[in-house]
């Protein structure tokens, strides 16, 4: 399972300590200068072990960047990496600044003091229900998935683009364009998806959204595009171009409501368009299963 | 017969001397001067593409086999994940395949001191740091072919001499 392999990349004093089957089920690692480890489990369980001290956590970072540290700066950067498996590793430490026109810009992140390892999980069926929902002909309509963070939105995209390409006994598989700036979706390693995302899929990985739609448009003929966390004004006018040519896209949004999701579209190029997007709403119960509510972008507010 | 065996012997044996320094000052030489595209394909590989050092030594060839060896041993040590420093793997690797006999001197000295340059934190540091080794290293291979021309110069016509000595004596 993706889990044991993240064994690998704790410090060796922890290893064994740590055995296989605590790592199964978990969502999250937790590292903390001076603080204890803490694995955090999707039935919101947690357990801690040790202490985790500067060195050690030095020792982690070596491992989950291949002791090659430089290679990851421009990640670091954005606050975040991905290592192979898909997982996502948060970093929090001191950042430093340069002035860049009249903004500053993030320099450096140095003295890095946590890290927050995602654990990525391919939950295969999980979007069943919703992908029938979506079709409009041969294609999709435009749909946005809309959660708080750590919910499962790419999780929940990553089958969606799985069941879309593969496609059932009513509709054909579609070509589907992957757009993975952030190479969680695919998790490609040496350009090779870690994930399943189905036979008809082409990935455009560690490039910017706004680049990677036009990129594939002009290219790879996609039929339907897929992206993940659409935020700037960039990548929703993106998005607008892509609906224009015909090419439905899929993808993912912060938010915490419909109406937060309608009031950021309202402000953007997809306002137009809201009649034809369906939204895909998640959210995490008490008992740590996912509620699914599908709507339509209808009048907005 | 016994005079001009112990003669022969000792002919021989300075020629046998005479051909394993040349050969060990070429096999030095030829080191160092991997060691020089090694620190040049590595800063390349940073500059253009913030290539992770697995990466790199993957896609690397080089023809020199002392090196070679030390690069295959130090990509399988990274990988095993079993070092908490990646400077911790090259000393080791170094120790197995670079041993202080054959690897002497200054040129050990900087490929020691190159770990810094590829584990370090930032791209900007591990340029500057290469650079720098690349430098030194150019300067040791010259310093080494001078001292190397200069010692030819006085032993090609002593291991000459010892030739033509031997084969009168054959005769």
């Amino acid at each position: 399972m993706k889990e044991m392999q993240l064994l690998q990349y704790f410090p060796l004093q922890l290893r064994e300590e740590l055995s296989e089957g605590m790592l199964c089920g978990a969502e999250e690692v937790r590292v903390r200068v001076g603080q204890p480890l803490e694995i955090r489990y999707t039935d919101a369980a947690s357990r801690t072990f040790g202490r985790m001290d500067r060195g050690q956590l030095q020792e982690m970072l070596n491992y989950l960047s291949g002791y090659s540290i430089y290679a990851i700066e421009e990640e670091l950067r954005q606050g975040f990496f991905t290592v192979e498996g898909g997982h996502r590793i948060g970093v929090s430490g001191r950042t430093s600044y340069r002035k860049k026109g009249r903004w500053n810009e993030m320099n450096l992140l140095s003295d890095i003091n946590g890290l927050n390892i995602r654990i990525a999980h391919e939950l295969k069926g999980c979007a069943k229900e919703i992908v029938p929902r979506l079709y409009c002909g041969n294609s999709i309509y435009p749909t946005l998935l809309y959660a708080p963070p750590g919910v499962g939105k790419t999780t929940y995209l990553r089958d969606c683009i799985r069941l879309l390409s593969l496609g059932d006994s009513g509709h054909r598989g579609l070509k589907i364009g992957v757009v993975d700036e952030r190479s969680e979706i695919a998790a490609c390693h040496r350009g090779v998806p870690q994930n399943d995302l189905g036979p008809r899929v082409d990935v455009l990985d560690n490039c910017p959204k706004e680049q990677g739609m036009r990129m594939l448009l002009r290219s790879m003929s996609p039929e339907v595009i897929a992206v993940d966390e659409l935020g700037t004004d960039g990548d929703f006018e993106a998005v607008a171009e892509s609906t224009k040519c015909g090419v439905a896209v899929i993808g993912t949004v912060h938010a915490g409501s419909r109406e937060e999701v309608l009031e950021r579209l309202e402000q953007t190029k997809l306002k137009k368009l809201l009649g034809k997007v369906k939204l895909i709403g998640l959210s995490r119960e008490e008992d740590g299963s996912r509620k699914i509510r599908i709507s339509d972008g209808g009048r907005g507010l | 017969m016994r005079k001009l065996l112990g003669m022969l012997l000792i002919l021989l044996g300075c020629l046998m001397g005479l051909y394993r320094w040349t050969q060990a000052q070429r096999k030095r030489q030829a080191f160092m001067e991997a060691c020089i595209r090694l620190f040049a394909g590595f800063a390349y590989a940073v500059e253009v593409g913030h290539v992770r050092l697995y990466d790199f030594l993957e896609g690397f060839e080089i023809g020199q086999e002392q090196l070679s060896d030390f690069l295959a041993d130090l990509k399988k040590l990274l990988q095993e994940n079993q070092y908490a420093g990646g400077q911790a793997a090259w000393r080791a690797a170094m120790e197995k395949n670079c041993p202080v006999q054959e690897i002497r001197g200054e040129a050990r000295e900087i490929l020691m001191a190159s770990a810094e340059a590829f584990f370090g934190t930032s791209s900007q540091e591990s340029l500057r740091c290469i650079e720098v080794c690349r430098r030194r290293m150019e300067e040791c291979l010259e310093r080494e072919r001078k001292e190397y021309r200069k010692k030819r110069r006085v032993y090609m016509p002593v291991g000459m001499l010892s030739g033509l000595m031997l084969v009168i004596l054959l005769i």
